[in-house]
């Protein structure tokens, strides 16, 4: 890892991505990425169109498995492990497209979201018993908590794929958060949105890392990522080009080649 | 909002009035047609499991119908077993097989899936057909003994009649219905949607979906087997035509356009198309053309099946909510 890289990761790396390869029919989609988010920060992941940034969230969140390097998570490598197994142990992602599950109300997409961290046990899932019904309960509650702090508490009982393209991106969001998970992948969060709602979802961002939670944000809309991040990644054909405060990222000339062309 | 106790009012209403039905309906060609409406809802439910809800094509249910039936009928017939218990066998046998097909096929993709589905159906059909020492191959297994039950306060009761076989029915059904609603609105039956809708999302979010799949499938081979079980118990004579891919045609037109993902919508469509074939004999020649253009027609009508079918009716009538 050089040394760009680990400073400013602070103390402690929540998430450690080491010598990251990954080729499609030959061609590599990323080169030895090595990069770390301290735990409590918002970093930031830039780079042009195919640079890479998806596939290397692919690769984290266990839906690809990469041909070299590993991921370590609290430390632990969790390098092809299954994605659901990944995101029980609070590393959740949240995709490019508004992603739900439309015949479900929101409030049943956000107790599915919920259900698989309690840690219940598959006679728990099949018969409605005391314990299952305490931990429905406690489904509910985050799910209100969730949809009134996003400003949709009205949509609970509305068929997901009835919601305006905003409100899916929104729920999309809070179902990600339901578990209250340690880091958070955010592919492209604004993406879709309009202005009014940017604004909104950036001073929820930031609360909830005021609130404890590590955030990794992928974005094309440089104004929210200088504005939410501390340090930012920047890919380029696959290859980790600068990493920094955002300030002195864009000053780099390396990252304004690859964005304006040589 | 209706309250979960009025809710239950009127399932259990329809189910007392089912109990009755005998004393109005006593023509044995009715009945017939009731208890094989009544077969044809447990098999239904097992492919409205799988595709309905998991949303995955299976055209293996004929495959476990046929396993349990040949189950449950061996077990009566070379070792004495009793009805229920060998009923049992063939739930457990279609619970198994089921399993042991999902497990390397539920990995494949959808369209894999299917056609594993679709192979294996023929596959145990020519097992029946050819493996004459444990089957008696297409001369079939006649004879299967009805059950002989133990009922409290009246003793032992041979089920013979019609009628007879229209009440034990009637009870496997609402056991079959109160164990499926209870199992599609458990937190299992949440996950099994949620593949349905979104696979990649579902992992995402925790859940473990080739688990899932598996589990959903591999019920949805014991309701088959159960419904083989019954079905072998009541004709009595079974052979490898059971597996034919009739069955087959009749339960997707059952399951799709009762509308797939519910619960009465497929109760509703194993009921109209028992019945509507029947009706449709006024003219032999006829026959099949107007079966034809009455599923045209209704598929046409009704994309979303007869539940699809109400919803959007409800929907339209009901105000609109204004968008936030």
């Amino acid at each position: 890892m050089s040394p760009a890289v680990a400073e400013g990761a602070g103390a402690e790396a929540l998430l450690e991505v080491r010598g990251m390869t990954v080729r499609f029919l030959g061609v590599p989609a990323l080169q030895g990425v090595s990069l770390a988010v301290g735990r409590g920060e918002i970093a930031g992941l830039i780079g042009p169109n195919g640079s890479g940034k998806t596939t290397l969230f692919d690769c984290v969140t266990g839906y690809l498995a990469p041909d070299a390097g590993e991921v370590r998570y609290r430390g632990e490598d969790i390098t092809g492990r299954p994605a659901h197994a990944i995101a029980r142990r609070g590393l959740r992602r949240i995709f490019q497209q508004a992603r739900v599950f439309p015949a479900l109300s929101a409030l049943e997409n956000l107790r599915a979201a919920g259900q698989e961290a309690q840690g219940a046990t598959l006679a728990t899932g099949v018969i409605p018993t005391a314990r299952s019904r305490r931990l429905d309960r406690a489904l509910d509650e985050r799910a209100r908590e969730l949809l009134e702090a996003l400003g949709i508490a009205g949509t609970a009982a509305t068929p997901a794929g009835t919601l305006s393209y905003g409100q899916q991106k929104l729920l999309g969001i809070a179902m990600a958060l339901m578990p209250r998970p340690e880091l958070v992948l955010l592919d492209e969060p604004v993406a879709g949105v309009n202005p009014t709602l940017i604004e909104t979802l950036k001073g929820f961002l930031r609360a909830l890392n005021a609130a404890g939670t590590t955030l990794l944000i992928v974005e094309h809309n440089l104004e929210v990522v200088m504005d939410l991040c501390r340090r930012v990644f920047v890919l380029d054909s696959g290859e980790l080009i600068a990493a920094g405060p955002p300030a002195s990222v864009q000053a780099d000339e390396r990252v304004l080649a690859a964005y304006f062309g040589r | 909002m209706i309250g979960p106790a009025r809710r239950a009012l009127l399932p259990a209403a329809a189910a007392a009035a089912a109990a009755l039905l005998p004393l109005v309906a006593r023509s044995n060609y009715l009945l017939h047609i009731l208890v094989m409406t009544q077969i044809y809802v447990v098999l239904a439910l097992s492919l409205n499991l799988i595709l309905g809800y998991a949303g995955l094509l299976s055209l293996a249910p004929p495959a476990f119908f046929g396993i349990g039936a040949y189950t449950s009928a061996l077990l009566a017939l070379r070792l004495g077993w009793p009805f229920w218990p060998a009923l049992a066998a063939a739930a457990a046998a279609g619970l198994l097989f089921a399993a042991a097909v999902g497990v390397p096929s539920l990995r494949l993709s959808r369209h894999s899936f299917v056609i594993v589905t679709l192979s294996f159906t023929l596959l145990a059909q020519l097992a029946a057909t050819n493996w004459t020492d444990l089957t008696r191959g297409p001369m079939g297994l006649p004879g299967i003994p009805p059950p002989a039950l133990r009922v409290p306060a009246i003793g032992p009761v041979r089920i013979a009649g019609k009628a007879g076989w229209y009440e034990l029915m009637l009870a496997v059904v609402v056991a079959a219905l109160l164990a499926f609603a209870a199992l599609v609105r458990s937190r299992l039956g949440r996950a099994i949607l949620a593949v349905r809708e979104d696979e990649v999302l579902a992992r995402a979010l925790g859940i473990a979906t080739d688990r899932v799949k598996l589990l959903a499938f591999a019920l949805s081979g014991l309701l088959g087997g159960v419904a083989g079980s019954c079905y072998a118990h009541y004709i009595s004579f079974i052979d490898p035509s059971l597996f034919d891919f009739y069955y087959m045609e009749n339960l997707l037109i059952m399951v799709v356009l009762g509308g797939a993902g519910t619960l009465w919508g497929v109760v509703a469509g194993a009921a109209i198309f028992n019945v509507v074939p029947e009706l449709l004999r006024i003219h032999p020649e006829l026959r099949a053309f107007l079966y034809g253009i009455a599923l045209l027609a209704a598929v046409s009508v009704a994309p979303g099946g007869l539940a699809g079918w109400v919803r959007a009716r409800r929907a339209a009538r009901a105000p609109r909510p204004e968008p936030a």
